[in-house]
């Protein structure tokens, strides 16, 4: 077992204490014991499951993580959901619905998650299948601009693989 | 029809009111039955002979009839699996190819699993405090499970080392400790000549048997409340696994029929 794996079970551990305390919501030290012991043996059990590459572990991925959450839950989600209340008060608006193929190169399971989740969390667009061979994502787009692979891709998915390549990459 | 539809929520709505106000559900000034005032009145009171030491009145049960209840309960599951399994093990043992899920489903179904376990972990530890149990925790655990198997095939479950036999055996270890621990007062009453009742957890006025509500640890004092959290750790185990192996024969005979697509 090598050092890069250990320091992700540790990570896991941590993590899975922090759900289990905050879940049960008391933090005594009984309490902290019997969250790191499970911590510890769900991650033995499950995490190797969810380590795909050790050596990737960083904290800069980290903090460009914390970084891209808070972005996207105020910034990114504010637009799309002023623009698809505008297409929604509006009664002049003009819908141009439709499903584009959007390419992505992305080759971490984690980025490609990243990337559909991201998308079908902004309101507007929603990822319908993923053809994992040809690399392409499927996305419901209710106001698409283009329907030309970069073009809509440029539109939709573009900063969300920017921000996977920093993160999973 | 547009009156209509003002009209009818009018009339449920007055007759919901009606039918409140007649059975003085609205009233204020309603009263307590007996056996409420005596809960509400002697179990958070740590110095009562009855007290269960319980925050929360959903959970303020006496601990005797806990006991019995989680026998019963797990009983109840126990003869449900005896009879998925009579049915399940007639079946071939053939595991059928799956259209695989997109990687979106595969991924986060192995991210939230170890959440969900952790969860009812949680769920199960603390029964004996906030409501809850070995019970519920199990059922809540068993959706990690069955998610994995539905993601990526029953094999999932086996591959990781838990085959059904392991898991039958748990179960079946589970049920017989908490009828053990259930017996434990009768075979001190039959040994010792004191008076004590089969799952009793707590002194009574004409028996003296009690379980400790406190465990000392070196690091602090953890409250169990008696056999309470032992038997919702049993129960959990046995729930959890008798849960596992039902889906784990359900899933496999899904896939058989899915088969060949």
């Amino acid at each position: 077992m090598n050092r890069g794996y250990s320091v992700s079970i540790v990570v896991f551990t941590i993590i899975l204490a922090v759900v289990y305390l905050v879940y049960t919501g008391s933090y005594g030290l009984v309490e902290i014991t019997i969250a790191l012991l499970v911590g510890v043996g769900v991650s033995l059990v499950l995490a190797p499951d969810l380590i795909l590459n050790p050596s990737k572990m960083s904290p800069r991925r980290f903090i460009t993580a914390i970084y891209y959450l808070v972005k996207y839950f105020t910034i990114i989600e504010a637009k799309a959901h002023w623009s698809v209340l505008k297409l929604i008060l509006m009664p002049s608006a003009k819908y141009n619905p439709a499903i584009v193929r959007i390419p992505y190169s992305v080759t971490s399971d984690y980025s490609i998650l990243l990337i559909s989740n991201s998308i079908t969390n902004t309101p507007g667009t929603v990822v319908i299948d993923v053809d994992e061979k040809r690399k392409y994502l499927y996305v419901h787009w209710i106001d698409a601009t283009s329907v030309e692979d970069q073009e809509a891709r440029k539109s939709v998915s573009e900063e969300f693989e920017n921000y996977a390549y920093k993160i999973f990459e | 029809m547009k009156k209509l539809e003002v009209v009818i929520p009018i009339v449920i709505g007055l007759g919901l009111f009606i039918l409140l106000y007649n059975s003085g559900l609205l009233s204020v000034e309603r009263s307590l039955t007996t056996l409420a005032e005596k809960y509400l009145e002697y179990i958070p009171d740590a110095s009562s002979i009855y007290t269960s030491m319980a925050f929360e009145v959903v959970t303020a049960v006496i601990w005797d009839q806990r006991g019995f209840d989680t026998y019963f309960e797990t009983s109840v599951l126990f003869f449900a699996i005896i009879a998925t399994l009579a049915i399940a093990s007639k079946l071939e043992d053939i595991i059928g190819e799956r259209r695989s899920l997109t990687i979106i489903v595969r991924l986060v179904t192995r991210i939230l699993a170890p959440i969900i376990v952790v969860v009812s972990i949680s769920i199960a530890l603390h029964g004996h405090i906030t409501p809850g149990g070995g019970f519920q925790g199990g059922a809540v655990f068993v959706i990690a499970p069955l998610l994995l198997m539905l993601a990526y095939t029953s094999d999932w479950i086996r591959s990781r080392g838990f085959t059904d036999r392991k898991l039958l055996l748990l179960r079946g270890l589970g049920v017989t400790l908490i009828a053990l621990a259930g017996l434990i007062p009768v075979v001190y009453s039959y040994t010792t000549n004191i008076n004590a009742y089969l799952f009793q957890n707590q002194a009574k006025p004409d028996s003296f048997f009690n379980y400790p509500a406190y465990l000392q640890t070196p690091i602090s004092t953890i409250l169990v409340s008696g056999t309470i959290m032992l038997l919702n750790i049993l129960e959990f185990i046995a729930v959890l696994t008798g849960f596992t192996l039902a889906f784990y024969y359900l899933t496999r005979e899904f896939e058989k029929r899915g088969g060949g697509e």
